[in-house]
């Protein structure tokens, strides 16, 4: 059975690339091969995209790059200068250097976190995280056409074309959210599967982004596989199908204020559960953990691999679960984290593997007795 | 369920026109319920539905407050996308311009409460409204007041770092925005209650600025020019070296607003207008304050 939801894109060569990107297509190495030919399409296609129209928008260009090379929510949940602590690994070489941006960027306190309302927005994150989550078995229940693996292969698309655009990772999160609750309502084609995907990215990042790309990009990072239209008539019907209703809380959400409770918490351990976070989204068996619990099982995993004390008693009992609670969802996110050394599906993989991310993807993973 | 129509809808009387579209006052043919519809164009746009309503629509459906606008239904159809909300008579600004005499210090105490009272609501839901204005207030007969026009709040989950600055109607900007602060936060939404606040008073906007620059002036000469010891992070901003004001002593608020009288007032008031968005109060600080003892809450 053809497992590709995404029919063949052509392979067309985009009118203009950007030089830096040129450069960035060279560097990334993967093993291209291995992939099928329509992923290696896919992957093509985000790679190449070039940022039509964000540029001259963006003025704010130069300081917008150095943020990104590291999630963005590091540089909220970093409180002050001497909370960060390197933690150096056998695998994780890189450190970091006096000038680092996010150092720099610590030392000022972000006013949103400290404000006094914190308590009041975590019990309201709580009593709302179920509002609007997909059905947990939409694919056995409602799709023809879609399988699991199509979802994983459409997910990966999503988290490359969001790095791409240097997204906020609220964006991926709530994008793919979107995709979910549309699929666990409506049945779907093959043919639509990656104009449902992009149309609910574009939405995304009108939600979140403050320069959302135009639908001539988005049709674009499609390689022009669907008009312009069709985006206007996709997008209408998600919103209407969804009631409009973005307002999403996602595990993002509750990993920042996780990760300013958690004892000792550094950069690493943020990027990692930031990384198991993202991974958890490729996984459509997952859906069935509320954003709360994996985001509190991402960080209690990453303190396993990092052989840091795991069950953390002060996000032990900030978080509402107990260690019975939290335990298979911490092995789910560690199988993960093995299985995606090995995967096809590599956007998320790749981008943790970097130095700029300290190679987190690459950490050894714990043993499980540790876990006990 | 079947879904909404402008059909459903009869009587329509422009009330309104905004930059994005006309809002008319219109009644519910199947209840006889007088509604507003705020339509938006989506042609002109050709970009599919504009973020500002996207953000609107999405944050207004889960914000229900009696001191927020109640969005009943989204029509979108055809190049078209419609908003019905609930109806209020009147919007602040023109209630302020029809009162011939001063506005009795009761009725601002009550409309000043219930702004923060929505104000409050909307911060403890992580949303941010970033354009409070007397036009974008509704109030009705009943004495009621409700924050609208969410065309550009966002929740502010996201590092405020990056969040746009492109915010607030002018004479309604903070200082520290205004300066270039992109970090910021609740404050914002409290500078503009505060002018507000005076408005009511004076009946005019309390700094009515032509330009960024020129409003950060006319600020600095009626509060006087903050101090790097009051304000000691206002030098890291940008405007603050390029502008190179002058230092304006400033004036009492008994100048500024001097039918105010209640010195409660002034006190609350100089806890809002705060140049520094560190020292500004908070929605909830300000609806504890011995200014408003003697309202029914
Ligand atoms: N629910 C309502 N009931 C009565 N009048 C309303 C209502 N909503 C809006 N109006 C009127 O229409 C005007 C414009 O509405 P609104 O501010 O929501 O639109 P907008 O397009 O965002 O405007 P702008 O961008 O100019 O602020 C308001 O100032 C008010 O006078
Ligand atoms: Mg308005």
């Amino acid at each position: 059975m053809n497992s590709n939801p995404l029919k063949p894109l052509p392979r067309k060569i985009p009118k203009e690339i950007h030089p830096k990107k040129m450069n960035k297509i060279n560097r990334i190495k993967r093993p291209l091969d291995n992939i099928t030919n329509i992923q290696t399409t896919l992957y093509e296609n985000s790679l190449k995209n070039p940022r039509i129209g964000n540029k001259d928008k963006k003025g704010k260009k130069k300081e917008k790059k150095i943020e990104t090379k590291t999630p963005k929510l590091i540089e909220s949940t970093i409180q002050n200068n001497s909370s960060i602590q390197m933690v150096l690994t056998p695998n994780c070489t890189s450190t970091i250097s006096q000038e680092s941006p996010i150092k720099q960027k610590t030392t000022n306190t972000d006013p949103s976190l400290v404000a006094e309302y914190s308590e009041e927005i975590y019990q309201q994150f709580l009593e709302n995280e179920k509002k609007y989550q997909p059905s947990i078995d939409y694919i056995e229940e409602t799709q023809n056409m879609i399988n699991e693996k199509m979802r994983e292969i459409l997910v990966d698309w999503l988290i490359e074309t969001s790095q791409e655009h240097e997204f906020h990772s609220e964006t991926l999160f709530l994008a793919i959210n979107l995709v979910d609750r549309f699929l666990s309502k409506y049945s779907v084609s093959k043919q639509q599967f990656q104009l449902l995907g992009a149309a609910c990215l574009m939405i995304a990042s009108k939600y979140e982004e403050i320069y959302p790309p135009s639908i001539d990009d988005f049709v674009y990072i499609c390689m022009n596989t669907y008009t312009k239209n069709n985006f206007v008539v996709c997008e209408t019907k998600v919103c209407n199908e969804l009631h409009f209703d973005f307002t999403v809380i996602t595990p993002i959400h509750f990993l920042r204020r996780f990760l300013r409770i958690t004892e000792g918490s550094d950069l690493i351990l943020m990027v990692l559960s930031n990384y198991l976070c993202e991974l958890q989204l490729l996984d459509y068996s997952l859906l069935k953990y509320p954003p709360s619990l994996i985001a509190a099982a991402a960080i209690f995993a990453a303190r396993g691999i990092l052989q840091k004390n795991i069950w953390d008693p002060a996000l032990l009992s900030d978080c509402p679960y107990s260690i019975a609670q939290l335990r298979t969802c911490v092995f789910d996110l560690l199988r993960l984290f093995e299985s995606a050394k090995n995967s096809e599906s590599k956007a998320c993989f790749s981008k943790y593997s970097g130095t700029e991310l300290y190679n987190v993807a690459l950490l050894k993973s714990p043993s499980l007795e540790n876990f006990f | 369920m079947i879904p909404a129509k402008v059909d459903d809808y009869t009587d329509l009387q422009k009330i309104g026109e905004g930059t994005y579209g006309v809002v008319y006052k219109a009644t519910k043919i199947s209840t006889g319920e007088t509604v507003a519809l705020k339509d938006i164009r989506l042609e002109s746009e050709d970009e599919g539905v504009p973020s500002t309503a996207i953000r609107e629509i999405s944050l207004l459906k889960d914000l229900k407050h009696p001191n927020i606008v109640r969005l009943h239904d989204v029509i979108n159809s055809d190049r078209k996308l419609t908003l019905v909300f609930e109806y209020l008579k009147q919007d602040l600004k023109k209630y302020i311009d029809s009162c011939k005499d001063p506005i009795p210090t009761r009725q601002i105490k009550s409309f000043l409460y219930q702004m923060l009272r929505g104000v409050a609501y909307c911060h403890e839901h992580k949303v941010l409204h970033r354009d409070m204005k007397p036009q974008n207030l509704l109030i009705n007969k009943k004495g009621e007041l409700k924050l609208a026009d969410f065309g550009l709040a966002r929740t502010f989950g996201i590092p405020v770092s990056s969040i746009s600055k492109e915010v607030v109607t002018l004479w309604y900007r903070p200082p520290d925005v205004l300066l270039g602060n992109l970090k910021y936060g609740t404050s914002i939404d409290i500078w503009s209650t505060g002018c507000i606040f005076a408005e009511m008073y004076i009946k005019k906007p309390l700094f009515r600025g032509k330009s960024p620059k020129n409003q950060l002036k006319k600020i600095f000469k009626k509060m006087g020019t903050p101090s790097k010891e009051a304000w000691p992070s206002v030098v890291k901003l940008p405007g603050w070296s390029e502008y190179n004001f002058q230092e304006y002593p400033g004036k009492t608020l008994q100048e500024l607003v001097p039918t105010m009288e209640d010195p409660e007032g002034f006190d609350l008031l100089s806890r809002m207008l705060q140049c520094n968005p560190a020292k500004r109060c908070s929605a909830k600080e300000a609806m504890k304050h011995s200014f408003f003892n003697d309202i029914k809450k």
